[in-house]
């Protein structure tokens, strides 16, 4: 080391520790807040108008997005092996039945699945609302779908107005279908 | 059994902080005594943590299944050697078994330097125990391994099926040793500021570690890729996921440190440089291990969501704030005015290696950190992908092999006519490989690349056929003059091997990467497709079971030219953990790989993915050939009859060369070498 | 020297790869665009799972017939928003992502060129 070299003033020296402290420590609050967890999945779908699709049912024949036009509709995607979906089948099948007579569509489209295990799930709870088979995943990929099991609310107009991703809040859900004009009685949750 | 093994963690906990305690004591007043008392503290806690590690394997081999960690990581099918390594297999374990590593790492590095450098010895050991204390106590009151079930169930859950593989017996131990491994010389070099001591003594002291983790951090990593490759059937062996890089990153720092460490050897020059990036690897190994723990970032590697994040974030700010902060306020004690290296020296290259790996290291932290810090301030969620990692990796890339091959022909010191003779032959090289890449595969990222690493090819064995020659010429024959390369000059010659291994390495990347092909098809038995030069059969479904698993494997018969052969990829599914696990099957060769998956099946049509990836095996061929160099670069040189050294004599006049000529005797009286037969 | 030429230009148009092969590469090129929705960190070309499967059919049927690799990329970006891209555009917020490596490997190499760069030491043995 060169030899006697005047000492820089004790407060430029914390000048520069508390400068660079600081620095790491701002890097860190921005760590931090991402401990709030993820934001919820940009759903560029919501206020636009449902995507056409004609799948194959699972019963017999055919089920087309123009089945819907003109009522209110519920699009419910859904796999077997979904356990939140086995909860949430025989909410929406009380839906149907609650509101089939006041104007409500509710239809299931299942997406990757084979069809046997599809048709053995709507036999076990008893659906009798259509449901359609997405053979090859266009539909799912038309909705831009991410998972299972997912909800979609279209008003009259077949616009999407409202996207469940994951098990259903059936309480907002009776809330959107009121706003959209169907009330439903009390009994139907 | 558990009360052992809690009560020996805990131990340690009180091991460590009475030896951080002592030694600080023991900095202040220079007694020998606290000294050797925090000393022996640290070796208890090592032996300690120890004695928890056996109990958990005991207690994973004795289908324990009261312990919580061993009922979930372990069951009766479970063999043996993946009930040991189930040890690292989960977050509480892995825990353990680090916390071991790192004291006893730390123990044996202080252990070895005591004697020359007791007061560096110091404060280093005070770190260490500090950094183990942390993880200790994590490990005792957070984590818990040792936390007993209310009742033993019959059976435990057993190993995640993807980690019941010999890569992953091997590859966290490997990863774990590079990451402790950067504590040492990070504990050296916090020493050096704190107690002024920063010419090179801790660099010397150090070396050995840092190289030695620098080598199991690279295999590692290289066993890492090998194991995704053969067990995770995406076609793959390098996904540039989150947890991948969080790896990588300590890595390209501890590369670029071992090249500016021997400048600071030979030169005496950078020394802020190189405590500089000693803080930085050894911080970037903490918030890899940070990030891959705590699953702050999305990637397929996470362990569970734990609640050791906030804690472990916390530290990683004091290790960075501290450290940082020690280094500022110590900074004016440490400019020793700048060194004279010329642009093309040896020192020049090795700079510019320097500014290549660090950057390489920043943009691939900023990519894996980037969506985090974009969620923090936009609320929007991103993603960083292999589009801008390898955007990002190729011309890095290219230009760090330009520079492979020209610091082996640059002197130390100044270039002169002799150099430009010497890169001749490689500059020949480079183009005759161009030309004929350029004909032969039109692509320019290939011909690049193939230019690039025929430069550094021919440049590397030129500089072991001189070596052979010189030997020839002293009447010692060819084979005597490398013998004679790698007994005087080991680090040199090691590192070219090194640097071989990464080109053969480098040969097989490229090839796999740019001349994959894959297909996909749905099929019936009977069915055929061609995928390359390969024409596939579909012959059916087998389906079968263990007590574990239901096993459906297809059947495809491979064909080319004249021969064949029958590939079976086989999908599992695990009733208990509700895991699907689809393994691939790999026919391989020197040429190329074909790899086989088993996406989907139904009744007896079968969804199959073939690749055909060109020269996989040398990327594992080469990573071979860079371990061994760097097990050679472990061994001590040997020594040349020691001369007397000059008395220390502080430089008084600003002459650059005087000043590296004292900074040098000073570097040898401190026991680094700089000695004629161990130059690097 | 005309046959040798013409020899070469037959080389290199054997070197091409054949049309069901350049369509392949074109769906891996697309596919490693795109990250997989439902996968935790994969892209579409290395994902396993189901979804991965039918976008990357769905993107070869697009290719073939004929749309450009920007379209494809576009369509899924439409239905799943930005955060399906593998690697945020070199726009906006996304410029300082893909800046920084340049300007730090720029700033680096400027510095020891301009700062550290003398006349160098003596030279000294480099075999």
């Amino acid at each position: 080391m060169d030899g006697a070299v005047a000492a820089p003033p004790v407060g430029r020296r914390w000048l520069r520790v508390g400068a660079v402290v600081l620095f790491v420590v701002a890097l860190a609050a921005a760590f931090g807040s991402a401990f709030r967890g993820r934001p919820p999945r940009s759903t560029p779908i919501a206020g636009r108008p449902a995507p056409s699709f004609e799948v194959p049912r699972l019963d017999r024949g055919r089920l087309s997005s123009a089945d819907l036009v003109g009522r209110v509709a519920v699009v419910n995607f859904w796999a077997s092996w979904c356990l939140p979906c086995r909860d949430e089948a025989p909410v929406l099948q009380a839906l149907w039945e609650a509101g089939r007579d006041l104007g409500l569509m509710v239809v299931g489209v299942n997406v990757w699945d084979p069809p046997q295990e599809a048709r053995t799930f709507v036999a076990r709870y008893g659906l009798t609302f259509a449901n359609g088979a997405d053979r090859d995943g266009r539909v799912a990929i038309a909705f831009g779908l991410a998972g299972v099991p997912e909800t979609f609310v279209l008003d009259r107009s077949g616009v999407v107005v409202r996207r469940f991703v994951g098990p259903l809040d059936s309480r907002s859900l009776v809330a959107e279908l009121r706003r959209l004009g169907i009330s439903l009685p009390e009994t139907a949750r | 059994m558990s009360e052992l093994g809690q009560l020996a963690t805990v131990l340690g906990a009180v091991c460590c902080a009475y030896a951080a305690g002592a030694q600080a004591w023991a900095a202040r007043t220079q007694d020998p005594r606290w000294r050797e008392s925090g000393f022996r503290a640290l070796v208890a806690c090592a032996a300690c943590l120890g004695l928890a590690c056996a109990v958990l394997v005991y207690a994973l081999l004795q289908h324990d299944f009261r312990i919580e960690y061993v009922a979930r990581n372990a069951s009766l099918a479970t063999p043996w050697w993946y009930r040991v390594s189930a040890l690292w297999g989960a977050q509480a374990g892995s825990l353990l078994f680090w916390s071991w590593l790192l004291a006893t790492v730390g123990a044996a590095a202080v252990a070895g330097q005591r004697r020359a450098h007791p007061e560096l010895c110091t404060v280093a050991s005070a770190v260490l125990a500090l950094l183990v204390g942390f993880f200790v106590v994590l490990v005792a009151a957070v984590e818990r391994p040792f936390r007993v079930l209310a009742f033993a169930p019959a059976d435990g859950r057993g190993l995640n099926p993807l980690l019941e593989d010999p890569g992953m017996v091997v590859h966290p131990p490997l990863l774990y040793l590079g990451f402790v491994g950067l504590a040492v010389p990070y504990a050296f070099a916090m020493a050096a500021l704190v107690t002024r001591k920063v010419d090179g003594g801790w660099l010397g002291a150090t070396r050995g570690w840092a190289t030695g983790s620098w080598l199991a951090l690279g295999a590692g990593l290289v066993v890492g890729g090998w194991w995704a490759y053969r067990t995770l059937g995406w076609g793959g062996y390098w996904g540039w996921d989150p947890v991948e890089n969080a790896a990588l990153v300590p890595w390209l720092l501890a590369t670029a440190y071992l090249h500016s460490a021997v400048v600071q050897e030979r030169r005496g020059a950078f020394v802020t440089w190189n405590l500089a990036l000693v803080v930085l690897s050894f911080v970037a190994a903490m918030l890899g291990t940070f990030l891959t723990r705590t699953g702050l970032v999305v990637s397929v590697h996470t362990f569970a969501q734990s609640e050791i994040g906030p804690y472990f974030l916390a530290f990683v700010v004091a290790v960075l704030a501290g450290s940082l902060g020690l280094l500022a306020w110590r900074w004016d004690d440490l400019r020793t005015g700048p060194a004279s290296v010329s642009v093309a020296s040896r020192e020049g290259a090795f700079l510019f290696n320097n500014v290549l790996f660090v950057g390489f290291a920043a943009a691939v932290l900023v990519g894996t950190l980037y969506p985090t810090v974009v969620q923090a301030l936009e609320g929007v969620q991103l993603f960083v992908g292999p589009p801008y990692y390898l955007a990002v990796s190729a011309p890095l890339g290219l230009a760090l092999l330009v520079l492979m091959g020209l610091a082996t022909a640059l002197p130390w010191g100044r270039a002169s006519h002799a150099t430009i003779l010497r890169l001749r032959l490689p500059l020949f090289a480079a183009l005759a490989a161009a030309v004929a890449a350029g004909v032969l595969l039109r692509r320019p990222g290939v011909v690049a690349a193939a230019a690039a690493v025929a430069f550094a090819l021919a440049s590397t064995l030129q500089a072991f056929a001189e070596a052979a020659a010189s030997g020839a010429r002293a009447g010692r024959g060819l084979l005597g003059g490398l013998r004679d390369a790698f007994r005087w000059r080991r680090r040199r010659y090691a590192g070219y091997l090194v640097h071989l291994g990464v080109l053969v390495m480098v040969v097989g990347i490229v090839g796999s990467h740019a001349y994959v092909r894959e297909r996909e098809v749905a099929l019936r038995p009977g069915e055929r497709f061609t995928v390359g030069p390969y024409e596939v059969t579909y012959r059916g479904l087998e389906h079968g079971g263990t007590p574990l698993a239901e096993v459906t494997r297809a059947v495809l018969e491979l064909r080319e030219g004249g021969g064949s052969a029958v590939l079976r990829p086989v999908r599992l599914y695990y009733p208990r953990r509700d895991q699907v696990v689809s393994r691939p099957a790999i026919r391989s060769t020197l040429r190329d790989d074909v790899y086989a998956v088993l996406s989907a099946f139904e009744g007896d049509r079968a969804t199959v993915r073939v690749w055909v990836n060109p020269l996989v095996r040398w990327v594992w061929a080469g990573g071979l050939v860079a371990f061994f160099g760097g097990l050679l670069l472990l061994w001590p040189d040997r020594r040349a009859p020691k001369l007397p050294s000059p008395p220390l004599r502080p430089s008084r006049d600003g002459h650059p060369a005087r000043r590296a000529q004292a900074a040098r005797e000073v570097v040898r009286a401190l026991g680094g070498s700089t000695r004629e037969g161990s130059r690097p | 020297m005309k046959p040798v030429v013409l020899v070469l230009c037959l080389v290199a148009l054997a070197a091409q790869p054949a049309g069901a092969q350049a369509l392949d590469d074109r769906v891996r090129a697309v596919a490693s665009r795109l990250m997989c929705p439902v996968c935790e960190g994969r892209t579409v070309a290395e994902s396993t799972s189901q979804l991965a499967a039918q976008m990357r059919a769905l993107i070869r049927e697009r290719l073939a017939r004929g749309e450009a690799e920007e379209e494809v990329v576009q369509y899924f970006v439409d239905r799943y928003g930005p955060s399906v891209l593998a690697a945020p555009p070199p726009r906006g917020s996304g410029l300082a992502l893909w800046a920084l490596p340049v300007l730090l490997v720029a700033a680096g190499a400027a510095y020891v060129l301009v700062r550290l760069c003398g006349p160098g030491g003596p030279e000294e043995d480099a075999a």
